[in-house]
């Protein structure tokens, strides 16, 4: 699972292995319902995440604080309107009042995202869309869906380079003065966002048909990287890992 | 040979012959009764304002959007459906306005190999035609540089060089020097002065245009009409 370098440190997790442990994890942090396993599981993968951060030679793939915080902002942005909406009920006697079991509702969903974010950052960060793709076919994906996975992560770095480019746009206009103001922008930049996707997306489409992509065909390509081979490193470990990792889910 | 037999294509006749067409969209009329024929051999502009319906015409002949009326012939077999068109597609070939749109990579030669894969032909011989058309580009050194890092002018040639691959007997071209500088846009015009396979620009370039076009036509408000050589 694990590449180890001459100083003997473990530096780099094997792709497949590190999207297993990403999809198995989240799945089980999915399946958690009650308060105090979600908290347990956010906990146990904030220490995960900050081995990553701090000490990236231990076990897992180098993270960076910075874009951590950044996704974590951008998730949390999400839980904002779940805290507005979730916890409060409104009834003609009372007007509006808060619901105890409703909020905790909220914040197990709250910690649930935070969770899962920060396990799939720290094990599939700065992994290229080509490599994703080709784990998945190696975890034993079919090609059309590994060819599918490939193509929508592609698709995503166009549309990250359409949002940097109409933040900048955005910026030579006048950087917002006010919260409400910057606000806004955030809501105008989203409605874009969302046109940009859906135009972009047909005319990818598009530009896939003119380039004889039929995946209706039982013949159609699957790139050489994303169809590569990939060999097992440290067998073991991964096994390991998977072992840990469903007795801790049988645990909770 | 891959597993796809290539169409088997008339030598004589138009390359793409369209009678009548009609394309609406977004409750907007696009084009109104166009009638066109690419022969072999020729370099045909098509000349329009921005919005005037340019793109449009491209992607209506190569079957990828619905057409309101009007009938479609490429290589003198009747295009209706999806898979009249699919059996032509890689013979007749489209650069899009945006390369980006076009670029699947993940590396330039993979993204090269990637449309003459589809329509079967073999990874070795993929690669080898992907190699051939980068050397005649001149990009050859471009090969393993992921598709995302290049800048808009090796993009361009690269979206250029995909097309290229698929051996197209007709070209059609979506502003293929927009954006470029003066000096990558002749470089552009020049490759594409050397191309055996007849061309259909759509441009409103004029480096573009008088360099290329052997018959000049324009699009106004959806409406095509001929102009003479002298502009």
């Amino acid at each position: 699972m694990f590449d180890v370098s001459a100083s003997g440190s473990v530096v780099k997790a094997d792709e497949r292995a590190r999207l297993w442990m990403a999809i198995l994890g989240s799945v089980l942090i999915a399946s958690m319902r009650d308060f105090e396993s979600t908290l347990a599981a956010f906990l146990v993968t904030l220490i995960v995440a900050c081995t990553a951060i701090f000490a990236p030679k231990m076990s897992l793939p180098p993270l960076r604080v910075g874009r951590v915080g950044r996704r974590l902002l951008q998730i949390n942005l999400l839980s904002i309107f779940i805290w507005l909406t979730l916890p409060w009920g409104w009834t003609v006697s009372q007007g509006w009042s808060w619901q105890p079991e409703m909020a905790t509702q909220a914040a197990v969903v709250t910690l649930r995202l935070n969770a899962i974010v920060l396990w799939c950052l720290v094990w599939l960060s700065q992994m290229e869309p080509q490599v994703l793709a080709s784990s998945f076919r190696a975890l034993g994906a079919p090609a059309r869906l590994a060819l599918l996975l490939y193509l929508t992560l592609r698709l995503l770095e166009t549309l990250t380079s359409s949002r940097k480019r109409l933040q900048r746009a955005m910026r030579a206009r006048g950087s917002a003065y006010s919260l409400l103001r910057r606000l806004q922008g955030i809501a105008q930049l989203l409605v874009l966002l969302i046109a940009e996707g859906v135009r972009r997306a047909d005319i990818f489409v598009a530009a896939l048909r003119a380039r004889g992509l039929d995946l209706q065909s039982t013949h159609f390509y699957l790139p050489s990287s994303v169809s590569r081979p990939l060999p097992w490193r440290q067998r073991w470990t991964f096994t390991a890992a998977i072992v840990l990792l469903l007795v801790a889910g049988w645990g909770l | 040979m891959g597993v796809q037999a290539r169409e088997v294509i008339p030598e004589h006749g138009p390359l793409l012959q369209i009678k009548g067409l009609s394309v609406r969209r977004q409750n907007h009329d696009v084009l109104h009764a166009i009638s066109l024929e690419i022969h072999s051999g020729e370099r045909v502009s098509i000349e329009g304002a921005i919005g005037s319906g340019k793109s449009t015409l491209l992607w209506a002949a190569m079957g990828l959007i619905e057409r309101q009326a009007g009938e479609i012939q490429i290589f003198s077999k009747p295009c209706v459906t999806e898979p009249d068109f699919a059996r032509v597609r890689g013979q007749i070939a489209l650069m899009f306005q945006d390369p980006d749109d076009q670029l699947i990579g993940p590396t330039v030669l993979e993204d090269l190999e990637f449309g003459p894969l589809n329509l079967g032909v073999d990874r070795r011989q993929s690669r080898d035609r992907a190699r051939q058309v980068l050397s005649q580009l001149g990009i050859e050194s471009l090969a393993e540089r992921a598709v995302g890092t290049l800048s808009g002018g090796q993009k361009r040639l690269v979206a250029l060089a995909g097309v290229m691959a698929l051996e197209p007997r007709l070209l059609l071209l979506d502003e293929p020097t927009a954006s470029l500088d003066r000096a990558a846009a002749e470089g552009m015009v020049e490759v594409l002065a050397s191309l055996p396979c007849a061309l259909v620009l759509a441009s409103h370039d004029p480096l573009c245009i008088e360099a290329l076009s052997t018959r000049r036509l324009t699009l106004r408000e959806g409406v095509l009409g001929s102009r003479s050589l002298t502009g």
